[in-house]
Formats: C-alpha cells, sequence, structure tokens
C-alpha cells in the first residue's frame, strides 16, 4: 500500500512565535475578563503576557494587549478593593487596624 | 481639577495635607465599624510602604485607590533651603488605557516599562491590603 507523503511545510519561525505570543495574550486578556465577571480572585500569572507585550510595543499589534492588560487587572483590583470596604462598613469583616489597636 | 484632587484629599484624609495621617485604632471607634474613608487611610498606610522606605527628605508619601477608577499617588518632599514642595499623581483607567495626570494639568499614558510597573505596584497593593487589612487570601479570595 502506498504510504501518504504529507506536504513538508516551511513556515517561518518567527510568525509561529508571532502567532503563538498573540494567542497568549488573547487567552490571558480573556481570563482575566472572565475572572472579573465571575468575580473570582485574581490570578498572578501576567508576566509572561507583558513581557510579550511590551516586548512588542514598537513593532506588532502586542501593544494593544499590555494598555488593556493595565486596565482590565486595576478594574479587577478596584472591584475587590470595594467588596472588602462595603463588607467592612456593614460589619462583616472585621479589620487589623495595622497593629494599633 | 486642582478642585477635584482636594476633594478627593479632604475626603479621605484631614484637612491640613502637611500634618501625619492619624492613625485610625480600635480605641477611636470601640463598637462601630470603620468608614470607607477611614480604611482608605488605613489602606493607605499599606499602599505607601509598597514602594520601599521613603528617602530621608520625604515628608508624607500616599498611595491608594480612590474609586474604582482612580489611583493617587501623592508625596510631600522637603527641599535643602526648608520649603516644602507637594506632588500628586493621579491615575486614570479609561478605555484606551491608564491615564496619567499630573499638575500642569499633563496628561499621558502609561506605556512600557512605567506601564508594567503601575500594574505590579497595584497588585502588590491589592495583595498586602487584602492579607494586612482586610484579613483575606488574595489568591484564593478565603479569608486567613
Amino acid at each position: 500500500m502506498d504510504s501518504y507523503n504529507a506536504p513538508k511545510l516551511d513556515v517561518n519561525q518567527d510568525i509561529i512565535k508571532a502567532l503563538n505570543d498573540a494567542r497568549d495574550i488573547a487567552v490571558s486578556i480573556e481570563a482575566a475578563g472572565r475572572q472579573i465577571v465571575n468575580e473570582e480572585p485574581i490570578e498572578v500569572e501576567t508576566s509572561r503576557l507583558s513581557e510579550a507585550a511590551i516586548k512588542g510595543a514598537s513593532q506588532s499589534k502586542e501593544i494593544d494587549g499590555a494598555p488593556e492588560w493595565a486596565r482590565l487587572t486595576s478594574l479587577g483590583i478596584a472591584a475587590r478593593l470595594e467588596r472588602f470596604r462595603s463588607a467592612t462598613e456593614d460589619g462583616k469583616i472585621k479589620v487589623s487596624t495595622l497593629g494599633n489597636g | 481639577m486642582a478642585s477635584i484632587l482636594k476633594k478627593a484629599f479632604n475626603l479621605v484624609f484631614t484637612e491640613d495635607p502637611v500634618a501625619p495621617l492619624r492613625r485610625v485604632t480600635k480605641k477611636d471607634r470601640p463598637l462601630k465599624a470603620l468608614t470607607r474613608r477611614e480604611l482608605i487611610e488605613l489602606e493607605s498606610q499599606i499602599g505607601r510602604e509598597v514602594f520601599g522606605s521613603a528617602p530621608a527628605n520625604v515628608v508624607r508619601r500616599e498611595f491608594f485607590n480612590l474609586d474604582e477608577k482612580t489611583w493617587i499617588w501623592h508625596e510631600e518632599i522637603k527641599n535643602p533651603d526648608g520649603t516644602q514642595q507637594e506632588m500628586t499623581t493621579r491615575y486614570e483607567v479609561q478605555e484606551r488605557g491608564i491615564l496619567k495626570v499630573q499638575p500642569g494639568p499633563r496628561y499621558t499614558y502609561l506605556e512600557g516599562a512605567e506601564l508594567h510597573n503601575f500594574v505590579l505596584a497595584i497588585k502588590e497593593y491589592y495583595e498586602r491590603v487584602a492579607r494586612q487589612l482586610y484579613q483575606y487570601d488574595p489568591s484564593t479570595g478565603k479569608p486567613l
């Protein structure tokens, strides 16, 4: 039986890397958005994303990833702080007074 | 612009900007929950430490989250001639990213290393405030 010979693909590795980086950014932003919507804890796994975004800031679409990542991170943190403050005002959380009480 | 900042500071801190922050203690309000203003004041006590020890000429430093879309950095510096200088920077979370607003006013969107450092700072702020003040584990979202 004749064996099937797959055509040889010759893809520029730089393109593959760029696509992978772009995918990672999209996945991370999507995950951050999902965490905010679902009120999940913020995960600290953005170092790779930020590196990729900053590295690509001068030469690729990744420049769009960094401000969006920062915006989503800030909104998520602010939302959590707001919940802490509201819960404390309502007496549901007893705060530490930083060792002064 | 100046009136907004003044309002924000008056809301959060004492009327006299030079006076050191009053340290809130349980003795101040033994039977009542802390107010939002007092909580932000306590958060800022932690927030100012995110950037390490302040140099000797820094009289006062504050860093805190004011509301959903605003972070405030404030620093007061004593010059060698005895005069005092203060600088307040507001970081606004906008659709396009993080807008830095400084006296002047000067407006710039954060980018590159500065944007990266801003995000690291607010994440560190959140982690420390969650643990030290609210007694919550920031990674699990559960009480410590």
